[in-house]
């Protein structure tokens, strides 16, 4: 059997993890800011809000794994080897990168 | 140190937050770049942002790469260990990212934001590399759950979920094994999802963008990974209480 949820958990997951477009987004977090949603909840969401977000506060509990030391010093060694200085695509061979996002 | 010059449109904040994402009047061609106005991203301590470095880096300054690798190390590193479940691959699309960022730095539109680029590129080369090794892990109720793409299946009150949480009893260690088995646990694209919310906290509009689907369902998605994770945590939970 799926599952789906309802409106007001659909609501409470969104005023959580949509940071809109002038949240702070440079780095990692660890737990849900709640300054960005404080003010727009009734006292009727609160509760399920606080639910939602304690569920969502279970993943900072994932291990956060240690980066290798050798990492950047790898990746640049690799860079190096596999395409040296001077084979990077030029802006008139350039073709389409699919990757880039659009915003 | 203010990075902001006298060709930028907008006035860099003192927090060093982004104040516009884009404008549809850059020119979206890099040949002309320097006779075109683009932004000025500053970094939060007035470091060059990674836009600036990367164009120093297409400028020939070797050491801007070298400082968008160690910048973003622990964050993409982290996201991929996560995603991929294994630190060796993890390492691996660590490494084949940055060469397609290397290689494809003259075609990257310097008005456009670094991050999410850097984001999809990673995200891609991971996605690649499970389906070519088949890495995904098996889970028995990953077919009985929403992937989040259909408009189809039966609720799940999250507040009525009974989704107890860990109580002082459970160790530090014991929680984060079972967190991390139920996030590995997940649908390859549920977990991806959930990670770059979560963890990387991208708005819905760049998720969209990172994962090429519509704003629509980056939520269903995303709801679908929450409902997907909560019952997944209260099968677990229930599990153990059975067997103590």
């Amino acid at each position: 059997m799926e599952m789906k949820l309802g409106d007001d958990d659909r609501r409470a997951i969104d005023l959580l993890l949509d940071h809109g477009p002038d949240h702070f987004e440079d780095g990692e977090r660890g737990h849900v800011h709640q300054s960005g949603f404080a003010a727009v909840v009734d006292s009727d969401f609160d509760g399920r809000l606080v639910q939602v977000e304690s569920i969502l506060n279970l993943l900072s509990a994932m291990p956060e794994p240690e980066v290798p030391s050798h990492l950047v010093a790898k990746t640049l060694s690799y860079i190096d080897t596999a395409s040296p200085r001077g084979t990077r695509l030029a802006p008139r061979d350039r073709i389409a990168v699919d990757d880039q996002p659009v915003a | 140190m203010n990075i902001s010059s006298s060709n930028s449109r907008h006035a860099v904040p003192s927090d060093g937050k982004e104040q516009w994402e884009s404008s549809g009047d850059v020119a979206s061609s890099n040949d002309d770049a320097s006779a075109t106005t683009r932004p000025v991203r500053e970094g939060p301590n007035g470091e060059l942002t990674d836009e600036e470095l990367l164009e120093a880096y297409r400028h020939g300054d070797r050491s801007g790469f070298n400082q968008l690798v160690e910048r973003y190390q622990r964050e993409l590193y982290h996201f991929l260990v996560r995603f991929l479940g294994d630190r060796a691959a993890a390492e691996d699309v660590f490494q084949e990212t940055f060469l397609q960022v290397h290689q494809s730095a003259d075609t990257f539109d310097l008005s456009r934001r670094f991050r999410p680029w850097l984001f999809t590129i990673a995200a891609n080369k991971a996605r690649d590399l499970m389906r070519s090794q088949a890495r995904r892990p098996t889970n028995p109720l990953q077919a009985s759950i929403s992937s989040g793409d259909e408009d189809s299946g039966s609720f799940i009150d999250l507040m009525q979920a009974e989704v107890e949480m860990p109580g002082e009893q459970m160790e530090k260690e014991e929680l984060q094994r079972v967190v991390h088995a139920t996030v590995m646990s997940m649908p390859e694209h549920l977990r991806e999802i959930l990670l770059l919310s979560y963890f990387h906290q991208f708005p819905y509009k760049q998720i969209s963008d990172i994962l090429l689907i519509p704003l629509g369902t980056v939520k269903s998605r995303l709801h679908a990974a929450v409902a997907h994770f909560a019952d997944r945590w209260r099968i677990i939970q229930e599990n153990k209480a059975r067997l103590q």
